[in-house]
This record gives structure tokens, C-alpha cells and sequence, in this order.
């Protein structure tokens, strides 16, 4: 039950609210409506509406190729970072490995570290190794970034699997591998899946790491980045916006996935 | 083999990926930043003229300083707007809560460029801030107040990392459990008291957490002060990006960061430390 | 009368978890609210302590209608079932926290938080954190919490379901104890039935949202007046039958069954006979016979029990409790036993 002292808090609250979530969405909008549409002084001229700007982003073929690369390495670091993770998370959740905790604290520090760091420091790794920049480095470059998110997933998942059931599965007759195979996949099936979203969604937006390691490539955060510096046109507002829907789509794939452990609390009262 | 010698040989496998591809590139750039450069070649000769150069030259030092404000400020400011977003989409329930957590948490996907870009145009002299703000005749004409400048940095990052502090706020208020506020309110405590003595603390370990986000992040962000600062918006990160790119000069780019990494580090420990100290 | 419940009621939506109640609590009672989950007894604590509100009816406190006072101003304190102690504070300010938040007087308070520490027994664990103590311990603490403010009435939501078998009866007893030291009103929910015959001075018992039976321990537990009072209370030996209007006899599947109906309710028709185990003897003269075999011997130190199946209804089993020192060795099974007990102890209820 609210009591009265918090009305008014609350409205304030509310409002506040529906301003954030204005300011955030707006880019969202405004790249739309730009896309489609010519402004002028302030008023919309609603006749220039046209979908043309979207046609010639399909012919663009510069942009086309950002787009492959971007899709290309996403999948490559995702699919990477999903198989070290649930190695990495096979080891560390198993009975007296070594070194647990700073196998755990080198997972995470891509992602708590500010990305310019990580950039920087596979740059000059690769260069004095001598190894040529380009889309196998930023594959690399994502993959380390992503594994903290598949590899806690993983974890986790394992964690919440009773040992008594590997044992049961041991003790009915079944081999290493037929546990692996009827046992563990199916229990982690569902953090696989959420953490590819998860990845997928990360490395489609990253910038900051691979405008280090990307040599003369270029992904499509690269490519936007590159069109920005030229200015303004209805085609960038075009790719904007089908980048953004990209975007929202996966989010709300993997928060439709995330659901359940979220609205469990919901429950309460 | 022994049981024991088997167990490292298995650590040793295993903790070749992260080392060799986490903790060999962290190494190789921190030795990096004790090399210097001769025409255009880097040697590799130890020495700490780079971090000399760092500390002796106020802009240098200066401009981290700065950086380090203005991070701070970012932080401060989207806890200012974060905390009451998270509480009031906390005091919400069912599917209203749902959906304004997912609205509120979905631009942490949405693409990083795509903002700062948007973000641009809308802090522009034709941008739509300009136009509202003259359109109610608050302004009499559009003004430059709002971009290429250290006030347009904080705006633009205190947007892109807004969502990193909220999450972290709504998932620590929603751990405290429900029975702890009904006892609150039974032991006779109004709502401010239960808000102060009871959700405040609480939720202080995830409004903790959230701000350290903002602030790493906002710390190593060289692409925002370049598309938004102008001349004035000079962060660190826009300095070590500069010399990996046109400077040319890596090990005092790598010196630098070694610096950004220690601070990193530090507020990653003593935020950590923080949180951990409240018994939650 | 301290707090009344004049026809408060309760719906969810549509679905009525309380249909209209009355209810009085004495001054001073430890009153039990007993019953099944799902039998609305939770409910009642939760609106006589503020935390949902009635969908209609009144809640009266000293003649005051409190009912829409919300549950920071009730004098009522509540022990939660989770104890709901405050993670980031200590014992001590866990206890403090009531009179802290009602403003009352810093040294005084402190004083009293240190004789409510003292009388629950933890004064040496004040600047401990819940999370370092045992459940009996919390349960302490939750307890203190809720007596320093000296309230009215104190609510308990089955405060001892988390415990252990052990520490539960002595939790027990300790809380009675309090409640006569403090000599407030303690208003008890359980599911539990051996605890509210051990604690209360009344027991209600409750199912489906309405109470069957309200009265002492004794009361219910020889004098049920509904079925689900005679099967939910204790141990009972249950019989269906038919009971002619006057007849001091009933039709039941073991045959007829004599009853004394003097100070029972005027029952006719389909009916219940119940007759509490260890009211029951093997063999011996006076009062009703029923025939039968042992089924079951088990031994359960200071009682042994008897399951004997009738020999009109074999299907059934009569529960015979015998002390396990009587100096007679208990029957064996097999063997061809009759079943005695008294007319008197036959309770009839309503069918």
C-alpha cells in the first residue's frame, strides 16, 4: 500500500521518468523522421516524404561491405567467445581447479576496463608481433570483449545445476559424454542462446576497440563513424535507423529471453 | 603423472586463452609505454622519460585532471537523474514495470555511434534542442551553447551512459526484499524514513556499482569529445588517440593509458570495496 | 474489549478469500489464529496490522475505528515469518529503529533497547549483524524489535516455521514466557496445532476464511463442534453415521454406537462420531464394545499405539493409545482384541 508521503515524490519521479526516456528514444525518432522526410526552419515537409534515401543506402556498395564485415565478425566473436566461455566456465565450475579467481578476474577485465585500453593493447601486441590489422584482429578484439558476458551466462547456469545430477546421471550408466550430451547442453541450452543475443548485439555496436585494431577495414560502426565526419544526409539517417531497429530488435530478443528471472520477483505480494 | 602435476598441466591449458589474449596484450603495452620513439621508429629502450613528460607538462597532467572532473561530473549527474528513474519504475508492478525497465535499459544496445550522431545534430545550432528553446522563447535565437564544448561532452555522455546506471539501481532496489519495508512501516517509520534508513542504504552497493560503470566508461570515451567537444572538450582519451594516430607516438600514447589504467583500476577497487562493506 | 473485527472481509478481484468476520481479542490474551494455508489466517493478521486493507467491515481498537489508519500509526507491532531484520544494521539498531523512527527520547530509548536486549537474552550480540546469528537468534531480535516500542498488540506471522523441531518447543515456551512478562496481547498465527495448544490462552480455528470454532486448547481439543475441528485438532477416531432425532444410539458402519447427549447440541441426521485415541481402552467392561484384530503395534516411547481393524468394517483402523508401562505387555498382532471407550468421550458433530 502507498502511503500519502509518497504522492507527491512519486509524481515528481514520474515526470522525471517520461523526460529520460524522451531524451533517450529522441535520437531513435529524430533519425527516423529524418530519413524519410526534409525539415525546414523547424516545420516537417511532410511532401518530401520518400523512402528513396533507403533505396540508394541498397546500392551503396561501401556501406554494403561494413555491413558484411559487421556480420562476419559478430557471429565469428560470438560464436569464439561462446565456445571459450562455456570451456572456461567447465573449468572453473569444476571441483578443485586451480586458479579459479584469477581466471575469473582476467575474464571480466575486458569489460570493466574502459575499451580504449584493450584497443590500445592488442594494437601494439599485434604490431610487434607483426601480425596484419584487419578483420581477424577485431574478430580477436571482440571476442575477449564478449567472453565476460558468455562465459558469466555459462556460469551461472552451471552453478544453479545440482551436482547430484551429473552424479544420478554417472550413477544410472551413462558415459562423460552422454552426461555432456543429455545432461549439461540441455540444462545450458537456454544461456547459449541468450548469451549469442548478448554477444551478437555487443559486437554489433562496438567502435571504441575496433577502430584500433581494424587497420584499412571497416565495419559498419566504422563506416557511420567515417560518413558522420562528411555531414549530414538522408542516407546516413537511412542506415541510422535501420541500424537502431537492428539494435532494438536484438535487445528485445534477449530481454524476451532474460524475462523469466526478471518477473519472478514480480510475483512477490 | 601425479593427481597434482595433472591439475596445473590442466590449469596451464586452460589459462593459455586468457592469458595469451588478455593479459600478454595488457603487458606488452604497459612495457610499451617505458620505450620512446626516434624518427618514426620505435626503441625499445627502458626508460621513464614518457612518464615524465606526462607528469611535468601541466597540459598533459592538466588535461587527465580535467578528464577525471568531468567524469566525475557525468557520474554524479546521471545518478542525480538515474536513481529517480530506477525508483519509480521500481515502485511500479506488472506489465508497466516490465516495460519501463526495458525501455529505460534498451539503449545500452542501441549503437554508440548512432547516438553521439543523433545526439549532434539535435545539440546543434539547427538541432532540435535550438528549436524547442526558440520555438518557446526561451532563446531569442539558436545558440552555440550546446555544442563543441566541455558542456556538450558531459551532456552527450551523461545520455549514452544514463542506462548503465539505471539497471544496476533498479536491480539493487529490487533485492531488498518487500517484508523489510512492511516491517518499517510497522515499527512506525514514515515513507521518508523508510526511504532513507532502509531503501537508501540498500540500494547504495548498485548505485555504487552504476556509477563506477559511468565513470570507467566516460574515462576512456576518446569518440565523444571528439564529435561533440570541439576545441574546448579536450579529454585524455582524445590525447592517447591522438598518439596512436596522426602523433605517432605510441610509447607516450601507452604511458598515458598505463595512467588511465591505474585510475581505472583504483576506482574499480574502491568502489568494490564500498559496496562489499555494506553487509548486503 | 482491546480489538474487535466487526464483519471484515476481504476479495482479491472477484475471488473472496474472507467472507464477513467477526472477531474479539481480549486485553492481555495470547489469542492463536489456526488453520491450513490458504484458510484466510494470514489474511486477518495482515489487516488487523495494516498491511492490506479490508474490502469492508470495521477494525475497532478501545472503541476507535482504526481501520483506515495506515501501519506506521497503529500501536501494533509485527513479528514477520522471514523475522525481516535489517541487513545493514545492527542488532542494537535493529531494536532501536522503532522508537528512532517514532521520535521518542534518545537516552530513554537507549535504555529501553538495552532491558528488551536483556530480556530476550541477547545483550551480548548487540553490534552483530543478522547475518552472523542463528535463527533462534534472529527470531530474538525480531522478537525485541517488536516488543521495545511497547505497543498494544503484538502480530506474529508463524514466527517459528523456520525453526527446527528442538529450538521451536523451546522458542515456544520462551515466547509465552515473554507474554506474561510483558503482559500485552499476543496475536499468534500458526498451522501448527500442538504449538497453539502449548501457547494460547484461545485458539480460532479457521478454514476456508471463516472461523469454525473459537475457544480454550481444552475446549477444542474434547469439545469440537464441526468436523473439520474434530479431524484438523489432534489425533481422532472418526466414524460416519446416521443419528435418529432423540436417540441416544448411532448407526455407524461399526455398528450401533452409544453416546451420552447430554450437553451436545440437538443433532439429527447424517453425523460424525469422534473419540480421542488415548480415550480409548482394550478390553474391560462398561461403556461401548467394538470388536476387532490388531492390525499394528507400534512403539513410540511414553505411548504405544494400537491400530485395530474392526471387525464389522475391516477396511477401517481404530487408533488405540496405551501407556508403554502399563505392566501388562501390549497385544500382538492377530489377535482378536475389543475395543472399549465411554460414552461419555464421544464427541458428536454434525456430518
Amino acid at each position: 500500500m502507498s502511503s500519502r508521503g509518497e504522492r507527491i515524490p512519486e509524481i515528481l519521479a514520474g515526470f522525471l521518468t517520461v523526460l529520460v526516456l524522451l531524451v533517450l528514444y529522441a535520437p531513435v525518432l529524430v533519425s527516423a523522421l529524418f530519413s524519410v522526410v526534409t525539415i525546414q526552419r523547424g516545420t516537417i515537409l511532410w511532401e518530401t516524404f520518400s523512402l528513396s534515401s533507403y533505396a540508394t543506402l541498397w546500392s551503396n556498395s561501401s556501406v554494403l561491405q561494413a555491413l558484411a564485415n559487421t556480420a562476419i565478425v559478430a557471429i565469428a566473436s560470438a560464436a569464439a567467445a561462446l565456445l571459450f566461455g562455456i570451456a572456461l566456465a567447465f573449468y572453473t565450475r569444476s571441483e578443485n581447479a586451480i586458479g579459479r579467481r584469477s581466471i575469473e578476474v582476467l575474464i571480466y577485465l575486458p569489460f570493466l576496463l574502459p575499451p580504449i585500453v584493450t584497443g590500445l593493447s592488442l594494437l601494439v601486441t599485434t604490431s610487434a608481433l607483426g601480425v596484419g590489422r584487419g578483420l581477424f584482429t577485431v574478430i580477436i578484439g571482440h571476442t575477449i570483449f564478449v567472453l565476460a558476458v558468455a562465459y558469466r551466462l555459462v556460469s551461472t547456469r552451471l552453478a544453479a545445476l545440482p551436482p547430484s545430477l551429473l552424479e544420478a546421471s554417472a550413477d544410472l550408466g551413462a558415459s562423460r559424454w552422454q552426461t555432456l550430451r543429455y545432461v549439461l547442453l540441455p540444462h545450458l541450452a537456454s544461456s547459449i542462446v541468450t548469451g549469442a543475443i548478448l554477444a551478437l548485439t555487443l559486437s554489433f555496436d562496438e567502435t571504441l576497440i575496433s577502430t584500433f585494431v581494424a587497420g584499412d577495414q571497416m565495419t559498419l560502426p566504422l563506416r557511420l563513424w567515417a560518413m558522420m565526419r562528411v555531414g549530414f544526409t538522408p542516407e546516413i539517417n537511412a542506415l541510422v535507423t535501420l541500424v537502431l531497429i537492428t539494435s532494438i530488435a536484438l535487445a528485445l530478443l534477449a530481454a524476451w529471453r532474460l524475462k523469466p528471472s526478471w518477473s519472478e520477483a514480480d510475483s512477490s505480494d | 603423472m601425479t593427481g597434482h602435476a595433472k591439475r596445473w598441466l590442466l590449469f596451464a591449458v586452460v589459462a593459455a586463452l586468457p592469458v595469451l589474449f588478455i593479459l600478454l596484450p595488457i603487458a606488452s603495452f604497459l612495457i610499451t609505454s617505458f620505450f620512446r620513439v626516434e624518427g618514426g621508429v620505435i626503441l625499445a629502450d627502458p626508460n621513464l622519460s614518457n612518464y615524465g613528460a606526462f607528469f611535468g607538462n601541466w597540459t598533459y597532467l592538466g588535461t587527465f585532471l580535467g578528464t577525471l572532473w568531468l567524469c566525475l561530473q557525468v557520474v554524479l549527474l546521471s545518478i542525480a537523474l538515474g536513481y529517480p528513474v530506477a525508483w519509480f519504475i521500481w515502485r511500479r508492478s506488472g506489465t508497466v514495470r516490465y516495460a519501463l525497465l526495458l525501455l529505460a535499459v534498451m539503449p545500452l544496445f542501441m549503437s554508440y555511434i548512432v547516438k553521439l550522431y543523433t545526439l549532434r545534430a539535435m545539440l546543434g545550432l539547427n538541432g532540435l534542442l535550438n528549436q524547442m528553446l526558440v520555438g518557446i522563447g526561451f532563446l531569442d535565437g539558436p545558440s552555440q551553447f550546446f555544442l563543441f564544448n566541455q558542456r556538450a561532452v558531459l551532456i552527450t555522455m551523461t545520455v549514452i551512459y544514463l542506462p548503465f546506471v539505471i539497471l544496476p539501481i533498479f536491480l539493487s532496489l529490487e533485492r531488498i526484499p518487500r517484508g523489510l519495508l512492511s516491517a518499517s512501516a510497522d515499527l512506525g517509520a514514515g515513507a521518508f524514513d523508510t526511504f532513507r534508513r532502509i531503501v537508501l542504504p540498500l540500494s547504495l552497493p548498485g548505485t555504487i556499482a552504476g556509477g563506477l560503470f559511468a565513470f570507467v566508461l566516460a574515462l576512456g570515451d576518446f569518440v565523444t569529445p571528439q564529435m561533440v567537444g570541439g576545441t574546448t572538450g579536450f579529454t585524455i582519451g582524445r590525447v592517447i588517440w591522438s598518439q596512436f594516430g596522426l602523433a605517432y607516438n605510441w610509447p607516450f600514447g601507452s604511458a598515458i593509458s598505463a595512467v588511465l589504467l591505474a585510475v581505472a583500476l583504483l576506482i574499480i577497487g574502491l568502489g568494490g570495496y564500498a559496496a562489499s562493506r555494506r553487509r548486503v | 474489549m482491546a480489538l474487535e473485527l466487526v464483519g471484515i472481509r476481504k476479495n482479491y478481484d472477484r475471488l473472496e478469500v474472507l467472507p464477513p468476520l467477526d472477531l474479539s481479542i481480549v486485553d492481555g490474551e495470547f489469542l492463536t489464529l489456526l488453520g491450513p494455508s490458504g484458510s484466510g489466517k494470514t489474511t486477518v493478521l495482515r489487516i488487523i496490522g495494516g498491511f492490506a486493507r479490508p474490502s469492508g467491515g470495521q477494525l475497532m481498537f478501545d472503541e476507535t475505528d482504526i481501520t483506515d489508519l495506515p501501519a506506521n500509526r497503529r500501536p501494533f507491532n509485527t513479528v514477520f515469518q522471514d523475522y525481516a531484520l535489517f541487513p545493514h544494521m545492527t542488532v542494537r539498531d535493529n531494536v532501536g529503529y522503532g522508537p528512532l523512527v517514532q521520535r521518542r527520547d534518545p537516552a530513554r530509548s537507549a535504555r529501553l533497547v538495552s532491558e528488551t536486549l536483556a530480556i530476550v537474552g541477547l545483550a551480548a550480540m548487540e553490534q552483530r549483524y543478522p547475518s552472523q546469528l542463528s535463527g533462534g537468534q534472529r527470531q530474538r531480535v525480531a522478537l525485541a524489535r517488536a516488543i521495545v516500542c511497547e505497543p498494544k498488540v503484538i502480530l506474529l506471522d508463524e514466527p517459528l516455521a523456520a525453526l527446527d523441531a528442538s529450538l521451536r518447543r523451546q522458542m515456544q515456551l520462551f515466547l509465552k514466557d515473554i507474554q506474561r512478562q510483558i503482559k500485552t496481547t499476543f496475536v499468534f498465527v500458526t498451522h501448527d496445532q500442538e504449538e497453539a495448544i502449548t501457547m494460547s490462552d484461545r485458539i480460532a480455528v479457521m478454514n476456508g476464511g471463516r472461523i469454525e470454532q473459537l475457544g480454550s486448547p481444552r475446549d477444542l481439543y474434547f469439545q469440537p463442534k464441526t468436523k473439520f475441528v474434530a479431524t484438523f485438532f489432534g489425533d481422532n477416531n472418526i466414524v460416519e453415521g446416521v443419528l435418529a432425532p432423540g436417540a441416544g444410539e448411532v448407526d455407524t458402519p461399526l455398528g450401533r454406537l452409544p453416546i451420552d447427549r447430554r450437553g451436545m447440541p440437538a443433532i439429527e441426521g447424517r453425523c460424525i462420531v469422534a473419540v480421542r485415541p488415548e480415550r480409548m481402552r482394550i478390553g474391560g467392561e462398561n461403556g461401548a464394545a467394538i470388536a476387532g484384530q490388531v492390525a499394528e503395534v507400534v512403539f513410540s516411547g511414553p505411548m504405544t499405539r494400537i491400530l485395530v481393524a474392526p471387525a464389522a468394517a475391516p477396511e477401517l483402523r481404530l487408533d488405540v493409545r496405551l501407556s508403554s508401562d502399563a505392566g501388562q505387555p501390549p497385544p500382538q498382532v492377530g489377535e482378536r482384541v475389543t475395543v472399549v471407550f465411554d460414552p461419555s468421550d464421544a464427541v458428536v458433530v454434525p456430518g
